[in-house]
């Protein structure tokens, strides 16, 4: 039951914030805080237990004809990922207390934060894949309101809605792939599908399957080619940004793929797209980094390019490298938060993010420059800081990879990395050293504890872990990476490994071309803003627009108004239906005798049969096809007589009678003719009172000016090319007699 | 004389089809008269025809079939009903927007 | 034999009658009496489906006229489940059209939604084909009355569009039905039943032509493509709190199809076959596709919900078009869901477009000033509707896609890239119409708080949610009604038709 509520409590908790903004925001971050700090001791109770080696399990029935029940469990990996969220949350919740403006609603802020922190909870524990996927969808909504949390701008939207359209759109593969998943292993538990590693890799559906599940996991993990709409992301409020880009949401990607590799990893199909997949992503991505000015574009793909670095680990497929992984998880998260939560500080001081407005801040707010250099210098790898002893790590296991040839993965990683030391060297001497200027747009210094206090305490922990890693984090480590690769992992974390290992010369190679890259940032950026490049929203846009705009097109071509056509349509689809079902049966001659025919009846069959065409040939006057149609109706009164019916007969005539006098009356109202006129061209299109929209049928109509093509007014689509000059004069008048104030 | 019926019914519901499928909605209205005298003979000659015989079962006796004919008094009432509503319907729309056109433009219909 | 069987249909008859003859000038009066009867109604419902859940089928024999000579009712699970549905829907409805004056717009609002129940709860009562059509035109020209409700050009003229194209269905019904009586002497549903297996082989022919013409009607009803044009304009201009009782309209087509589909024409019949299955299940997928565009490309927010509406008949028909026992209790659950979540989509688009002068979803045109709470609402909806959790929606998804498993390859991509295409419309929607400057925010006018409003819109999310929370016990009921449709017996031994012989 706990491990359920521990994912319920923050959901609970959205609500509190809304209601308690009116006591005001230290009393509404105050509650959020609290309950996040609950959820997180509650996941304490049970750590133990998870560090001795248990899992923990609950399990509450909702859907079992489905298969989707709120399962929950808890191991290593769900341990270090719960803790992180709460963790990390926890302090986001009271760097965001002191970010928010006054003019900001703050209720709603931490409503929605409440809401994804959830969602993420929900991820991590579910021991359910259907669940997990109910979450999964959840994070994508949650994460939609926050990123357009600032309504006011329009990045805000566009960005929320990209979000939302990649990751929602990647969830709904994952859908499928998840059941498949679950069809195959013949349940939805997690517990059940990870021990039938064999049955899911032999069956046919496994690469189906693990399609799926890998687009929903790498459109949240923004790996190339969905990595465009993190940068865009970007737009929120920097709270958003240090929670969901650097710990949470992007890091459910890496959860999932860690959370499935006892039974996807260990294929080729799976070394091939994941390990390929992240390896792109990092180089690609730490490439793009070095030449964003937007403080926070650059940690954006800075995060793109670390995501890709440990999803490329994870395709490794080794135990030793999922270990790696496991353990940049930890560190990247601890690293980035607090690299965002400066970019937010320099943004809320200084008000501008751009590296070229910046500069000489080290004297000017001192604690933040210490901060952010010993956070981006962990993100450099430098020694003896925590990001360094896992990039070492990583250019280990990289060079011993082999992919495509026997260097090449050593060499691209290195690459990688060497763009990684750029980047992060970048930060610090555009933003913070050089000479102070004069001109920043507000006049920066040092902000209140409150708001430094948060990524001081995260960086406290870069340097704790870098120095004494087998201390701070080698049992947590052990415990994840052994839920991840199904057993036991005892890995000892050490700076020096001595001159053999190639990581150390890789490590220095990277290094040393970085700085030479920071050093020549200058020229490489005319060089990069000389070369053409793929925009990602520029091709996010053009292939979204154009669907909205044809959607459009095509929904008001085909449904216009026109009940004429709608009535010829289903006239067709009714007598091809009628066709087609009557072509698969039988049907013989009946055995009943027909009556005799005689002359009287004959005659007013023939009556009948004339006035009914004659009311189709003539019915533009109204009145005369009134009578016709009243002629028409004597004659069935009569023949109902004729047929044993008399009381139909009389009912049939009277109600004649009535609807005769009635329309008779309205005719009394309406046109006494029905002018001659083409249905298909919406009618006010003809006058051009449409933006040109449908300029194009009108040549083609000014063409035909055959006057014998007029006499037929005639529903075919698209007619507009029968109607002649007069007609359309007419049809203007018409029209701006229906439409005054055109 | 079933054949002459059939032709009637095939006849009447062209025509109801071609008149609904004008532009206008008296035209409309009389279409759908037209589709209704269709329906009603068709319903009545599914009870078989019969000349001259009571549509009242009796035992031994031939009889005309009498529920199709208590369904075709319900189908004319309720035609009537329909029909009457829509000409009130028309001469509404036709008094308010100053034309008796059934088919909405692009514009209208999307406000 | 009881005599509240009836009931569903004789109060609001009663309550509707009395309403126009005493009541016609007091509005306060209609009111009181409008949330009685509905309330009546929910209890009679609710003590239907129990006598439904717990005991087997039951016929009301109305004069006492044996079957098939005289008019019969049947309740069995599935007229019971239609049946509270329809209650269920009717309370906000109501109660909203009162919180919103929306009664207050036109003469006779109480009285046409009375008479509209009516024709509705018979429809899911009856068990006689030719009664059916009757009760189709009961609810179809009180829905005339209603569709024009508050008067306005357009309103009036869409509603002639509404009348003709279904007059001409009604048409269409009429010949369907003369073709069936032609052939077996009979209408009564579970007198079909039985007679139809033994029909001689010469008949087949014209038996398949009438099957094929009745489901066309019922797809009709169901906006089923291509005879779903009337819907979007129909929809779109009607008064939201109608539309959103229409909501429950094309169920009523959907409900007939099933019905058809499993006691007069199942699979199993020889004559019939796989034929409606192959009929309604490419005409489901192309109405998807043409529901989940439309969301995306609809101009103004009444159509977009009317193509959201397009959209989920178009699942609810792929889940129905399998006619198999576990896909028939995953369509019996996506109806349920759908019927609520487009309600719900159709009340808050009328909240927003009574809140402001337009409704239109052009970038161009600039943003609504909205309280945050109809954006919450209106994202409630949009999850809903879009199949994405925690709401019902992707429960009910999930349901089909799992029914479905055995031809994943098509209905799969099908269903999950409308879906895609339902995110990107709402999102849309939601952030052009609700997401403005600051500045903006204080304009628009103030309109008078609608406790009454908010809480009927209220209602329908918390049935939304109930449905969520409750998904275990309520698929397990729909499994136990799928199962019994697909066992007629009961249902034919209800009607007492062959008891003497």
């Amino acid at each position: 039951m706990s491990l359920a509520l521990i994912a319920a409590l923050p959901f609970l908790g959205a609500l509190l914030p809304g209601l308690l903004i009116r006591a005001g925001r230290d009393a509404c971050a105050a509650v959020t805080g609290s309950i996040t700090a609950l959820a997180l001791l509650m996941l304490g109770l049970h750590a133990p237990a998870v560090l001795r080696g248990e899992i923990v399990q609950t399990r509450i029935d909702w859907l079992p004809a489905l298969g989707l029940n709120a399962n929950f469990f808890l191991d290593g990996l769900g341990l270090l990922f719960a803790g992180m969220i709460l963790g990390i949350g926890l302090l986001i919740i009271l760097y965001a207390r002191f970010y928010l403006a006054k003019s900001d609603p703050m209720g709603q802020f931490y409503s929605y934060l409440m809401l994804f922190q959830g969602a993420m909870v929900g991820i991590v524990l579910s021991d359910n894949i259907l669940l997990l996927l109910v979450f999964w969808e959840l994070t994508s909504l949650s994460s939609f309101l926050l990123i357009g949390y600032w309504k006011h701008l329009p990045e805000g939207r566009q960005g929320a809605r990209m979000a939302l359209a990649v990751t929602g759109g990647g969830g709904l593969a994952m859908i499928a792939g998840m059941l498949i998943l679950g069809n195959i292993a013949g349940s939805y538990d997690l517990t059940v599908i990870l021990s039938q590693k064999e049955a899911i890799q032999a069956s046919e559906w496994y690469l189906p399957a693990l399609i799926l599940i890998l687009l929903g996991a790498f459109t949240k993990s923004a790996q190339f080619p969905f990595h465009f709409w993190l940068p865009h992301a970007m737009a929120a409020p920097t709270p958003v940004s240090a929670y969901l880009h650097s710990a949470t949401m992007v890091k459910a990607g890496l959860f999932l793929m860690a959370r499935m590799w006892p039974v996807l990893a260990g294929t080729p199909e799976w070394f091939w797209i994941v390990a390929t997949t992240g390896l792109v992503t990092m180089v690609i991505a730490a490439k793009i980094a070095l030449f964003k000015d937007d403080l926070k574009a650059l940690l954006a793909f800075s995060t793109v390019s670390h995501l890709g670095l440990i999803t490329m680990l994870l395709g490794f497929g080794t135990k030793a490298a999922a270990t790696v992984a496991v353990f940049h998880i930890i560190n990247h998260a601890t690293f980035k938060a607090a690299l965002f939560m400066t970019a937010g500080i320099v943004d809320h001081e200084a008000h501008t993010r751009d590296l070229k407005r910046l500069g000489g801040l080290r004297l000017l707010m001192p604690i933040t420059f210490t901060i952010a250099l010993l956070a981006a210098l962990s993100m450099a790898g430098i020694p003896p800081l925590n990001g360094f002893l896992s990039k070492e790590m990583m250019l280990e296991e990289a060079a011993h990879t082999v992919w495509i040839t026997p260097w090449a993965m050593g060499v691209l990683a290195t690459i990688g990395a060497l763009f990684s030391v750029a980047y992060s060297f970048r930060f610090i001497a555009h933003g913070f050293l050089g000479p102070v200027r004069d001109d920043y747009p507000a006049r920066p210094h040092d902000p209140g504890f409150g708001l430094w206090a948060a990524p001081a305490l995260l960086v406290v922990l870069v340097v704790v872990i870098g120095i004494l890693p087998m201390t701070a984090v080698s049992w947590l480590v052990n415990v994840a990476a052994s839920a991840v690769t199904g057993t036991n992992v005892e890995k000892h974390i050490y700076h020096w490994h001595g001159l053999e290992p190639p990581a150390l010369w890789m490590s220095l190679a990277a290094v040393g071309g970085g700085i030479m890259l920071v050093s020549l940032h200058a020229r490489l950026q005319a060089l990069w803003d000389a070369a053409p490049r793929p925009d990602a929203k520029g091709i996010f846009d053009g292939i979204v627009e154009p669907l909205a705009a044809a959607a459009r097109e095509l929904t008001n071509t085909l449904h216009n108004g026109s009940l004429t056509r709608a009535i010829a349509i289903a006239t067709l689809a009714i007598a091809g239906a009628g066709v087609w079902a009557f072509g698969g049966g039988a049907h013989l001659p009946g055995s009943v005798a027909l009556t005799v025919m005689e002359p009287v009846p004959v005659i007013a069959w023939a009556v009948l049969m004339i006035a009914a065409l004659a009311a189709a040939l003539l019915h533009r006057n109204r009145l005369l096809a009134l009578i016709l149609t009243g002629i028409v109706g004597l004659i069935i009164s009569i023949g109902f007589a004729y047929f044993s019916a008399p009381d139909l007969a009389l009912t049939q005539i009277s109600v004649e009678v009535v609807t005769i006098l009635l329309m008779l009356l309205a005719l009394h109202f309406l046109p006494k003719t029905t002018p001659r006129e083409s249905s298909a061209p919406p009618a006010a299109a003809r006058c051009g009172h449409r933006r040109g929209r449908r300029a194009w049928h009108r040549p083609s109509r000014l063409a035909d000016h055959d006057p014998a093509r007029r006499i037929r007014p005639d529903f075919r689509l698209p007619p507009c090319a029968i109607e002649a000059g007069s007609g359309r004069n007419q049809c203007c008048q018409h029209h701006h007699r229906r439409f005054p104030r055109l | 004389m079933e054949l002459l019926v059939a032709a009637a019914i095939g006849l009447l519901t062209s025509v109801g089809i071609y008149l609904t499928l004008r532009l206008r909605t008296f035209p409309v209205i009389l279409g759908l008269t037209f589709l209704s005298y269709a329906v009603n003979l068709f319903i009545f000659i599914a009870g078989r025809l019969s000349i001259s015989l009571p549509p009242i079962i009796a035992k031994g006796a031939s009889y005309a079939d009498p529920l199709p004919q208590a369904l075709v008094l319900t189908a004319i009432v309720i035609s009537f009903g329909m029909t009457a509503v829509m000409v009130i319907m028309s001469l509404g729309a036709f008094l308010e927007a100053g034309h008796d056109e059934v088919d909405m433009s692009d514009d209208e219909d999307r406000t | 034999m009881s005599h509240w069987i009836i009931a569903p249909v004789v109060l609001p008859a009663i309550l509707a009658g009395l309403m126009v003859m005493l009541m016609r000038h007091d509005l306060g009066l209609q009111r009181i009496f409008s949330v009685a009867g509905v309330l009546a109604l929910n209890a009679i419902a609710g003590a239907l489906l129990w006598a439904a859940t717990t005991a087997p089928p039951e016929a009301y024999f109305l004069g006492n006229w044996p079957a098939p000579f005289g008019i019969i009712l049947v309740l069995d699970r599935l007229s019971a489940m239609m049946l509270m549905l329809l209650s269920a829907l009717a309370l906000p409805v109501v109660l909203y059209a009162i919180g919103s004056n929306w009664d207050a717009r036109g003469a006779h609002f109480h009285p046409l939604m009375l008479f509209l129940l009516m024709g509705i709860a018979g429809a899911f009562l009856t068990g006689d084909a030719f009664n059916l059509f009757v009760f189709f035109e009961v609810l179809l020209i009180a829905s005339y009355g209603l569709m024009i409700h508050g008067g306005g050009q357009d309103r009036t003229r869409a509603g002639i569009q509404y009348i003709a194209f279904n007059l001409v269905g009604s048409s269409l019904f009429l010949f369907a039905l003369a073709t069936i009586y032609g052939i077996t002497g009979t209408l009564n549903m579970a007198d079909l039943a039985v007679k139809l297996p033994s029909l001689p082989e010469s008949e087949t022919g014209l038996l398949r032509v009438a099957a094929v013409l009745l489901i066309l009607v019922f797809a009709i009803k169901g906006a089923l493509v291509p005879l779903q044009f009337w819907l979007p304009g129909t929809y779109a201009n009607a008064p939201g709190v109608v539309a959103a009782l229409f909501a429950v309209m094309t169920k009523v087509g959907a409900y007939a199809i099933i019905r058809f589909g499993t006691l007069v024409f199942p699979t199993s019949l020889a004559a019939t076959g796989p034929m409606l299955a192959d009929l309604l299940l490419p005409a489901a997928l192309v109405t998807l596709a043409v529901g989940s565009i439309g969301v995306l490309g609809a101009s103004t927010l009444p159509r977009l919900v009317a193509f959201a509406a397009i959209a989920s008949m178009g699942t609810a028909f792929i889940a129905i078009a399998a006619f198999t026992p576990a896909t028939m209790s995953a369509a019996l659950y996506y109806i349920l869901h759908s019927t609520l979540a487009t309600a719900l989509l159709f009340l808050i688009a009328d909240m927003v477009t009574r809140r402001r002068a337009h409704a239109s979803l052009r970038a161009s045109d600039p943003p609504i000033a909205g309280s945050g709470l109809v954006a919450a609402l209106f994202m409630a909806g949009a999850v809903a509707m879009a199949g994405m959790p925690p709401l019902s929606g992707f429960i009910g998804k999930l349901l089909v896609l799992q029914a479905w498993r055995d031809h994943a390859t098509i209905i799969w991509p099908a269903i999950l890239i409308s879906s895609f295409l339902l995110i990107l419309g709402f999102a849309r929607a939601g952030s052009l119409l609700f997401w403005k400057a600051h500045a903006l925010q204080e304009e628009g006018e103030d309109r008078p708080p609608e406790p009454l409003a908010f809480t009927a819109i209220g209602a329908v999310v918390a049935g939304l949610v109930a449905l969520t929370l409750l998904a275990g016990p309520v698929t397990g009921w729909m499994d136990a009604t799928a199962a019994a449709l697909y066992d007629p017996l009961p249902y034919v031994d209800a009607t007492q038709l062959y008891e003497d012989r």
